[in-house]
């Protein structure tokens, strides 16, 4: 008896086609099916043979769908491994095997599926379709040696003739109806549900899918998912199946339309009986809205966190200044409370001289000149804070101004030398002369206050373009890098002055920029860091704005 | 008056420093006094008093890191405190460093003097 090689056997019976319209039938691992019961039932009698079996081979096995003369309660294997029985080779030539005697212990150990049902005799016939696949077998088998006629062998070819038709015409009622399982749960499925090959091109894609990426069946022929989720997305995700066969993800989807939606994708291979993944199966899911509402409420918790930091630094800020205006406000009142309170015990005590008396007179002067100084920065501030501060303009001589200030300021500071330079020039303005005075001697205590080992604080006044510039320059404790502004903020001080715990409320530089932006001018700080001074400079326009005037009553 | 008690003011406002350094004079103590904790320390070196008036607030160095370098020193850790404050929780502060007493600001001056009399005689 001629048979084909072994790897033919294999090859024929792999053949791709062959196996899909096996597993098209969808005849494989189903219940019986009395349809297919009569078949063997009939070719027992016709061939007065004790056992017959009509029988599907795939590439592992052959699969035993119906069969007659087992035994009312046979229950044995539904199944052969392939190459232990002798469809396998009806398959691959696509002819009957006839095998007459199989007592010889060679053929005993060539076909022991057989050999067990006590089966001494074989004979097989093909199940071919009408498109040409052979899926299986229709067998007799005698218990005894037996040589088989071809009269048998076309009778049992006629028999399978019509069992194979029978095959044809369900396959064709599944294809038309999409009546199987898998079939339905696709179409059916509430998710979007596509088939991908292993190279990652499109081979199948469901209702909903087709709907969710926005590509028809035609536009996605030859295309990998890339078209939609992009390069990157689309290798990972291939090269995650390859390797785990599995992928779970979130990714953006790009529709056909341009429209970018957020797809939850679970995909998994669907692999061969020897572990060779053959397709990935992806199922899609928009979670466009749930992504959004997620963005949202994550926006909305930083929103809330940040007004939460916002509302928290206020408070500090608050307790800051609160502390601090305490603390100024406080020492000034003391000291002319006990000047007061030690005038008078001293001069009941008759130790009051002229010298003290003078000095007593002298310290609340000053103190409380001081105090009102404090009380209406603190008023300014309170002004600027609902936006009003009008200007009083008038015409001016800056040059004057500013040296009455620098004089007046070196009563004041005895351990510091202020130089003024002035550069030749017209200084004429239109200007608040009485907010200028008091931005300038603002700039000048501040030169003091932040020098505390006392030195050198030098003015500069010039002409600098359509208006006029001055600049109060000193060696004191300078900024830290990067503070520039922040001691424009109200109440905002420099780290450096905080730590060092110089008196101030931080307002009277916020309250000098604002009134230099009436003006029209502006007002900024500049430092090489911290103890190497600070350079503050004031730009002013020789007219301010009218706007910026305070109308007459 | 050579044995007088002494008396330090540690204080950086001009007028508050010297309404005390007169009123506590004119009691007969002898007074010195520093315009912030660095100087104060300076002048303990060969100055020993009886107590320390001590403000808070203060440039160079205040009154808290004042009181960390005095505890340091052994010879002066153990002269008396007495907080003069004008910052707010007066009695918190006074704990917080350890100070026998605190005067809110403004004080009075017969205030002043009570509580300076009653930790000198202690020490005295």
């Amino acid at each position: 008896m001629q048979t084909p090689a072994t790897h033919t056997v294999a090859a024929r019976v792999g053949d791709p086609d062959r196996l899909l319209a096996l597993h098209q039938a969808n005849l494989l691992d189903t219940p019986p099916e009395p349809a297919f019961d009569g078949f063997p039932r009939v070719a027992l009698r016709v061939l007065r043979a004790p056992m017959a079996l009509l029988t599907l081979v795939d590439e592992h096995r052959e699969y035993i769908k119906s069969g007659a003369g087992l035994g009312e309660s046979w229950s044995g294997p539904r199944e052969f491994p392939r190459t232990e029985a002798p469809g396998q080779l009806v398959v691959a030539g696509s002819g009957p095997i006839a095998l007459a005697d199989l007592r010889e212990a060679a053929s005993q150990a060539q076909w022991p599926a057989i050999a067990s049902l006590g089966a001494a005799a074989y004979l097989g016939v093909p199940l071919g379709t009408g498109a040409g696949h052979v899926l299986g077998t229709l067998a007799v088998l005698d218990r005894q040696p037996r040589d088989w006629t071809t009269e048998e062998i076309e009778t049992l070819q006629d028999l399978a003739t019509a069992a194979a038709a029978l095959i044809d015409e369900r396959t064709r009622r599944l294809q038309a109806t999409g009546d199987s399982l898998y079939e339905e749960i696709v179409a059916n499925s509430g998710e979007g549900i596509a088939i991908i090959d292993t190279r990652g091109r499109y081979v199948q894609q469901n209702d909903v899918h087709r709907r969710l990426i926005g590509y028809s069946d035609e536009e996605l022929r030859g295309q990998t998912p890339a078209i939609h989720f992009g390069e990157d997305a689309f290798q990972a995700m291939v090269a995650e199946l390859q390797r785990a066969g599995r992928y779970r993800g979130e990714l953006v989807s790009r529709r056909k339309d341009g429209q970018l939606i957020d797809v939850e994708l679970s995909a998994f291979a669907v692999r061969d009986r020897d572990g060779t993944p053959r397709y990935f199966v992806g199922i899609k899911r928009d979670i466009t809205a749930r992504k959004r509402a997620q963005r949202r409420q994550e926006e909305l918790h930083m929103a809330e966190r940040r007004a939460r930091q916002e509302a928290e630094v206020a408070v500090r800020a608050r307790d800051e200044f609160l502390s601090i205006a305490s603390h100024e406000l406080r020492n000034p009142v003391a000291g002319i409370r006990g000047a007061v309170q030690l005038l008078r015990r001293a001069h009941q005590q008759g130790r009051l001289g002229d010298e003290r008396f003078a000095r007593y007179l002298e310290m609340i002067d000053t103190t409380s000149t001081r105090l009102a100084q404090l009380t209406d920065d603190l008023l300014d501030v309170s002004r600027l804070e609902r936006g009003k501060m009008l200007l009083r303009l008038r015409e001016a001589n800056l040059e004057a101004l500013i040296r009455e200030v620098v004089s007046r300021q070196r009563l004041r500071a005895a351990r510091h030398r202020i130089d003024l330079v002035v550069a030749p020039g017209e200084y004429t303005c239109l200007v608040d002369p009485d907010r200028v005075d008091q931005v300038v001697s603002n700039l000048l205590d501040n030169a003091v206050k932040y020098s505390t080992n006392g030195g050198e604080i030098r003015v500069t006044l010039a002409v600098d373009g359509e208006g006029i510039l001055l600049r109060v320059i000193d060696n004191g404790i300078g900024l830290p890098a990067g503070e520039q502004d922040r001691i424009f903020q109200p109440f905002g001080r420099a780290s450096n002055a905080t730590a060092a715990a110089i008196p101030g409320l931080g307002i009277g530089l916020y309250v000098c920029r604002r009134i230099a932006e009436q003006h029209g001018g502006r007002l900024w700080a500049e430092s090489e860091g911290e103890n190497r001074g600070t350079t503050l400079s004031l730009w002013l326009p020789r007219q301010a704005p009218a706007e910026a005037e305070q109308p007459d009553e | 008056m050579s044995d007088a008690l002494r008396v330090l003011v540690v204080e950086d406002e001009d007028a508050i420093g010297e309404v005390m350094v007169d009123v506590l004079r004119d009691e007969g103590y002898e007074v010195r006094r520093a315009r912030h904790g660095r100087e104060a320390l300076e002048l303990l070196q060969h100055w020993m008093p009886s107590l320390i008036v001590l403000d808070l607030m203060m440039p160079i160095m205040d009154g808290r890191a004042f009181r960390e370098e005095q505890r340091r020193v052994p010879t002066i850790a153990d002269v008396p405190v007495v907080l003069i404050s004008g910052a707010r929780e007066v009695e918190a502060r006074c704990q917080e460093i350890g100070a026998v007493a605190a005067l809110e600001k403004p004080f009075d001056i017969e205030s002043l003097l009570s509580v300076v009399s009653r930790y000198t005689s202690q020490v005295a």
